[in-house]
């Protein structure tokens, strides 16, 4: 079995962080990730992290990976974790392939897009519905788009679209965009976006592709319909923390529960960093500080259990 | 003497999950045959006949299909070709 002191899961910038403080803290460390993706190699353009005042997530994600590999670090990429389980001292983190001991974990597992879970959702995937931008956004040159959800991933899509599609409409349950002040203004300058508010969308209609959406406006509870080739569904983020269920503590959204001043969980050993924590701003920066405070925490406990 | 498995995926070079499915495909030592709809927009239509659908990543091995970015299925799908 092969032991380390540290396990880090993820290979987002949460957990490629930790990865870089751990190894220069000379902890033996492996670290484990499903791909080197993870959320934010699907945004297409990022103008808040420092040092790059316009990058795209793939780009920025390879500079970090690039960063991390120059360390010694042990990486399986491609492996998915899906238990830990308590030892005497330490841990085993199981994944599909593989088991392998430490003394301590990072969960640093990010989170997937949500669905909406409406009519006819599953049956328009591919048919006009997606949920990747930067994978498909250009099959619909010319086209009526939708995007659903007001947030910054939203509004991000919505610009976007502007170099591919005729008209874009932008659904929001609330009766306001979320976003960031600069994304509204930008959006509102736009004549080709619409923007619908207090919409909550209620089913995709079409034959063999989706031809229509329709949604009900929460106010008047009046049911209207919007004729479109496309939709982006965009409307927040789920945790990934299926695996750790019933052995740490998570809040309602099943995210897990921290101490934000030493990324500790519920579990002793076990810190968690990033989007997967229950801090309530999702961002690059964020997840890369958190990053870095799990892998210090980590060391502090590794070296405490050593002496 | 087997047969050469035949793998190929319609990509483009925004995709996301593209740049996965390619890098986990030379991660094992598999070749492809790469088709950019960007540079050759003309294959969107065979892609969409082929598929039955819009969205990217499709990667064909042999004759099975498989959308998006799905380890199991390619591994499974890689197996029961012979390519792994
Ligand atoms: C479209 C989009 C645009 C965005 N734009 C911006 C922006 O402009 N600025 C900004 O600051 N933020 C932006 N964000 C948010 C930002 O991407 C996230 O806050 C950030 O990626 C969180 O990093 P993370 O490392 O916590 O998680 P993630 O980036 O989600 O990475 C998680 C990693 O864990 C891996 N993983 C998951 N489960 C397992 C498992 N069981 N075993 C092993 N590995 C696993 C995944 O493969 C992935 O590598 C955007 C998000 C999206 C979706």
């Amino acid at each position: 079995m092969e032991q380390y002191d540290l396990i880090i899961l993820g290979g987002g910038p949460a957990g490629i962080t930790a990865g870089i403080y751990a190894s220069r803290k000379k902890l033996k460390t492996l670290l484990i990730t499903k791909e080197f993706l993870g959320q934010v190699g699907l945004s297409w353009r990022i103008e808040n992290y420092p040092g790059f005042p316009k990058i795209n997530g793939r780009d920025l994600l390879k500079l970090f990976h690039n960063h991390l590999v120059q360390n010694e670090i042990t990486i399986q990429n491609y492996e998915e974790a899906i238990k830990i389980e308590k030892l005497n001292t330490g841990f085993k983190l199981k994944t599909k392939e593989k088991e392998y001991n430490s003394l301590a974990i990072i969960i640093a597992t990010g989170a997937e897009l949500k669905k909406l879970n409406i009519k006819n959702e599953d049956r328009f995937i591919g048919k006009g519905i997606s949920y990747c931008l930067t994978c498909d956004e250009k099959a619909f040159e010319n086209k009526k788009v939708a995007v659903i959800g007001g947030g910054n991933t939203g509004a991000e899509a919505a610009i976007s679209l502007l170099k591919f599609a005729s008209e874009i409409y932008l659904l929001e349950y609330l009766d306001h965009l979320t976003c960031d002040e600069v994304l509204k203004e930008e959006i509102e300058s736009q004549s080709r976006i619409q923007v619908i508010t207090n919409a909550e969308t209620l089913s995709f209609e079409g034959n063999e592709e989706l031809k229509k959406i329709v949604y009900q406006e929460r106010k008047t509870r009046k049911i209207h319909e919007i004729e479109t080739d496309g939709c982006f569904i965009q409307i927040g983020v789920m945790p990934n923390t299926e695996f750790v269920k019933g052995l740490i503590d998570l809040n309602k959204k099943g995210e897990i529960i921290s101490n934000l001043k030493t990324m500790e969980t519920s579990h002793k050993g076990i810190f968690v960093a990033g989007d997967v924590c229950d801090f309530p701003f999702k961002q690059i920066i964020v997840a890369a500080s958190q990053g870095a405070s799990a892998a210090l925490s980590a060391y502090l406990y590794i070296k405490e259990l050593n002496n | 003497m087997t047969e050469k498995v035949k793998i190929k995926i319609y990509s483009s070079p925004d995709c996301s999950y593209c740049y996965v499915v390619k890098d986990y495909l030379s991660h094992q030592g598999i070749e492809l045959e790469e088709i950019d709809l960007y540079e050759q927009p003309e294959k969107r239509q065979e892609m969409e006949e082929i598929s039955k659908q819009k969205n990217i990543p499709v990667l064909i091995i042999n004759d099975e299909i498989i959308i998006g970015w799905k380890k199991e299925k390619i591994d499974e799908a890689l197996k029961k070709h012979g390519a792994i």
